[in-house]
């Protein structure tokens, strides 16, 4: 991983995750790139994080796995978003707002 | 949903292959796309595999975290279920299983531990803590008097003065009386038994609030005097002699020759008084007996609200007025009463309290070495912990699970040592001392598996939760940086050194301890208790009232008593193997009774103010029999023990003392029991009252002066002790055939049984300081060591600087050193307080005694230092080469 690219905050993995998964099912891979590639590889993702980041939100209700084929013929295990990892993305997605207003009013009123 | 969680975490108990199977498969097609996306790239193919690889960054951790994870559910809202802790416990289980040796220490340090508070416990809820067997029990109280004219402080009570306190107290709801004769037990069928009775008063069984467990108690008309000879049997008696069969109830036995229906059966925990076999009416009413005759016991219960300080008040109040009213009896009488628990325990309470907190003490001691060894373990793995932590794993599943596994293993060791106690039982209550109160209570049961639960838990969240703390409360990402060879910090290093130093402490304090009650113990041994007791055996003989009469005109000349002495004497002389045989009515450590006396010449004493004396009736041959030696005038001879011969004594050395300062003790007269003897001879003073009390004054009148009807017959042999015990069984019975001989002893057992109390205290005690000793050595040996392998890299500096081993090695031990010897100062300074408690139970030793301490002191540094010593010898074997490559 290169220092170039900002790290992502602590706690905003799963915002992500559940953001990304909000349309569609993907497997551990094909989340990882769609961070990359939605925030124009600005932020990189820890691919050691993400996994037990998965796992844990898996075990939390939040999300579902399947073992699916995928496009290029192979098996992969896909996450989808839970009715609790629904909710989940309203209330995290509410906190990042108020979150970031905050943050923005500091660096503005400075 | 709800199917699908419990689906997974199934599956993830049941079958953690499959669950691990698919991480792997998910991670490799990970890496698999990522490879194939760096080939797109232009990477060769083993590059672009390479670099997957390296971008995932540590595959085998992410996988462990992954697999914990689909397990365990990290606590949501802070609830523990149940399926959390089974993961818990199965992760703590499985790191146990892969550490065999940090276990099976661990374990069996607490088994010791725990296994030995277990089992004396197991004695101190028997004797101490369990409520006695009587309804309301901590209302009953037991009556005593005392004499500030003669400084006694517990005596027994008088008949007319047990009616006077139960008419005039105000703070009794009930009162009862009771004496302890013993009895011959005589069937068609067996051999004649010699048995403890207690006749009791009226109102006996409801003060105790006690009903016999089959059968009846007395009717009111079987209380009266002249009622029909009645009997409740023991429950030990029921199935030792009647085989437990119900229907001796109205069956009719002999007592003392006297036919008696037997009309109950008491449960088998009433022992009161402890070794009765058989309670009887007293039969008595408010004339019987003397105001000068102290000799029943009573029992009372408080009413209720009453304290036991009000009940003394009135007690006092009632002995006043006695004293007043019945001026030659009671002057200087008082009256006090103690609680039935504190009658029956208080005299081993402090021995066994103190046991108790010297074995908790090395519960603690081992707890120290396990705390130790878990922080040295925790260490090691705190890079594990940082990365788990650096992954999500909050810091409370981290603190969750090192205190499960703590649980884990003090929960192993609590239940192994819960076993060896269970299978010491037998040996722990056949080393208990014979005269420990309520030691038939002793045994493993509820309360006791609690206390051994307990202590597991506690020892478990004592030791396991300073390295959990600590682990997660410290620098995680520090020692994440300082990878492998990270060196304890000063702080920590600081921690474990005062750990053990107090643990040192402690075992020098409980060594201090053990060295003065084993010094106590010498020095009791090497007190001459007077006589010799080699090849001395002993038996008790009571000769029943029916058939030798005890008539009160004629003493003192009860002809078929003394018929029967005679010739006993005389057969057992002439057996073959007795070279000397002797009767004695209380034989050697044996208190006695006393009685009051006059010497003749000597001004006039109010009645109520005469000296006692303890007077030992025996036989002439009594003195040569035992080796006691003459020390003036003449022994007793057979010349004095006619019917006709003149009344002669012989007195002990302090009856001289105290009465003969500067006068001619021989020829001197005294009267005593209607009686005026001449004092013959002195002999060498012979303890009466264990070895620890000195003699007191006494006479030796012979049996033609004084007969008794309960007496021991002592012979002196070179034989077997059984075989002589035959003889003297097949004499007895050929002089009377239902005569029950009991208490066959030799006076060599006699002496061993006196100090019992404190042979058991002084070994249980020298056991539990040797075992702390042994642990705290282990312990600082432990921390040498794991120092020494910790700074294997600054001795290889040092050695390539130039430093010799044996700077290495001094080092190393003056660093040991300084601990022990700051251990062994700290545990002396507290041994000074800490000895306080052990006052009553020594002997001829201060509890300051410098010897004890120098000794301990010498032996604690030797061994803590030696244990320092092997450490130390291998920090001098570190190659400064192999050291420094490690770098």
């Amino acid at each position: 991983m290169t220092k170039t690219k900002s790290e992502l905050l602590h706690g905003t993995l799963e915002l992500l995750v559940l953001r990304i998964l909000e349309s569609e099912a993907m497997n551990g891979y094909g989340i990882g790139r769609r961070i990359e590639d939605l925030t124009g590889d600005a932020l990189s993702v820890d691919e050691g994080s993400l996994y037990p980041a998965l796992y844990r939100m898996e075990e939390r209700g939040w999300l579902a796995s399947s073992w699916r084929v995928t496009e290029n013929k192979r098996r992969a295990k896909f996450y989808r978003l839970t009715s609790a990892g629904r909710r989940r993305l309203g209330s995290e997605r509410s906190n990042w707002s108020e979150f970031a207003a905050a943050v923005k009013k500091i660096l503005e009123s400075a | 949903m709800l199917f699908r969680k419990l689906r997974r975490r199934l599956r993830g108990w049941l079958a953690p292959d499959s669950v691990d199977a698919e991480i792997d498969r998910e991670i490799r097609f990970h890496l698999e796309m990522r490879a194939a996306e760096y080939r797109a790239k232009g990477l060769s193919p083993g590059d672009a595999v390479k670099a997957a690889e390296k971008r995932f960054g540590k595959v085998e951790l992410v996988r462990r975290e992954c697999r914990r994870l689909s397990r365990v559910r990290p606590s949501r809202k802070g609830d523990a279920s149940v399926s959390v802790l089974m993961a818990d416990i199965r992760v703590a289980f499985r790191s146990l299983v892969k550490s065999p040796g940090f276990t099976a220490v661990v374990v069996s340090t607490l088994a010791l531990g725990i296994g030995a508070n277990t089992a004396m416990f197991s004695v101190v809820e028997g004797v101490l803590l369990r409520p006695l067997p009587f309804a309301a029990s901590d209302q009953l109280v037991m009556l005593w008097q005392n004499d500030r004219l003669r400084g006694t402080t517990q005596e027994n009570f008088s008949i007319p003065d047990f009616f006077d306190v139960r008419d005039r107290n105000e703070v009794l709801q009930g009162l009862a009386l009771l004496w302890t004769p013993s009895l011959t037990l005589t069937e068609a069928r067996q051999d004649p038994l010699l048995v403890s009775g207690a006749r009791v008063s009226k109102t006996y069984f409801e003060v105790l609030g006690v009903a016999p467990a089959l059968g009846r108690s007395f009717l009111p008309e079987e209380r009266e005097p002249g009622g029909n000879p009645v009997a409740i049997l023991s429950h030990g008696l029921f199935m030792s002699r009647f085989g437990g069969d119900p229907t001796v109830i109205g069956r009719r036995i002999e007592l003392e020759g006297v036919s008696t229906e037997i009309v109950g059966v008491m449960a088998p925990e009433f022992r009161f008084p402890s070794r009765t076999d058989v309670w009887l009416p007293a039969q008595i009413t408010e004339t019987s007996g003397s105001r000068g005759n102290h000799g029943v016991l009573v029992v009372g219960r408080r009413r209720d609200g009453v304290s036991l300080e009000r009940v003394n008040a009135n007690l006092e109040a009632i002995a006043t007025s006695l004293e007043v009213e019945y001026r030659d009896d009671n002057e200087g009488r008082g009256m006090w009463a103690e609680s039935m628990t504190d009658a029956m325990v208080a005299s081993v309470r402090p021995s066994l309290l103190l046991l108790q907190g010297a074995v908790l003490l090395v519960l603690l001691i081992a707890c120290v070495n396990v705390a130790n060894l878990l922080v040295a373990r925790a260490l090691s793995r705190e890079q594990e912990a940082a990365i788990r932590s650096a992954m999500g794993a909050a810091r409370s599943v981290l603190v969750r699970q090192y205190l499960v596994e703590a649980l884990l293993l003090s929960l192993s060791g609590g239940l192994l040592g819960l076993f060896l106690a269970y299978r010491g039982m037998d040996l722990l209550l056949a080393s208990l001392p014979p005269s420990l109160p309520r030691a038939f209570n002793v045994g493993v049961n509820g309360n006791v598996l609690l206390f051994s639960l307990v202590l597991s838990v506690a020892t478990g969240v004592f030791f396991g939760l300073a390295p959990a703390l600590r682990l997660s409360r410290g620098n995680l990402v520090a020692s994440l940086r300082e990878g492998e060879r990270s060196g304890e910090s000063s702080a920590r290093q600081r921690a474990r050194a005062v750990l053990v130093t107090l643990e040192i402490a402690g075992a020098v304090v409980l060594v201090v301890c053990a060295g003065l009650l084993i010094e106590s113990f010498r020095t009791l041994l090497r007190v001459d208790p007077g006589f010799v007791a080699a090849n001395v055996v002993s038996v008790d003989i009571q000769l029943p009232e029916i058939r030798y009469p005890q008539d009160r005109d004629s003493w003192p000349r009860w002809t078929e008593v003394r018929q029967f002495q005679k010739a006993l004497l005389e057969q057992a002389r002439s057996t073959p193997g007795i070279d000397s045989a002797a009767l004695a009515i209380n034989g050697p450590l044996d208190p006695g009774w006393t009685s009051r006396f006059v010497i003749e010449g000597r001004p006039d004493v109010a009645p109520g103010q005469q000296d006692e004396v303890r007077v030992r009736v025996v036989s002439p041959d009594y003195f040569r029999t035992l080796g006691i030696p003459i020390l003036r005038g003449r022994s007793l001879d057979p010349g004095d023990d006619r019917d006709d011969s003149p009344p002669v004594i012989v007195v002990n050395e302090a009856f001289v003392r105290r009465y003969f300062v500067d006068e001619e003790p021989l020829g001197a007269r005294l009267s005593q029991w209607g009686l005026t003897r001449e004092i013959v001879g002195v002999v060498r003073d012979v303890r009466f009252q264990g070895l620890q009390e000195e003699a007191q004054p006494a006479i030796y009148p012979t049996f033609s002066q004084a007969p008794f009807t309960g007496f021991s017959l002592l012979v002196h042999t070179r034989e077997e002790p059984e075989a002589v015990f035959a003889r003297l069984r097949a004499i007895t019975a050929s002089l009377d055939r239902d005569l029950a001989l009991s208490g066959f002893t030799t006076l060599e057992r006699r002496l061993a049984a006196s100090v019992s109390e404190r042979r058991f205290t002084m070994n249980l005690f020298g056991a539990f300081a040797g075992l702390a000793l042994l642990l705290s050595t282990l312990g600082i040996y432990g921390v040498m060591s794991f120092s020494v392998g910790r700074r294997q890299h600054e001795f290889g500096v040092r050695m390539s600087l130039g430093a010799a081993r044996h700077d290495v090695l001094r080092l190393v031990l003056t660093d040991g050193s300084r601990l022990a010897l700051l251990g062994i100062g700290l545990g002396l300074l507290v041994a000074v307080f800490v000895t306080r408690f052990l006052q009553s139970l020594l002997y001829g030793v201060s509890r300051f005694d410098p010897v004890t301490f120098l000794v301990v002191s010498l032996l604690a540094a030797t061994v803590t230092i030696l244990a320092c010593t092997f450490p130390a010898l291998r920090a001098t074997r570190v190659d400064p080469l192999v050291a420094l490559r490690h770098e």
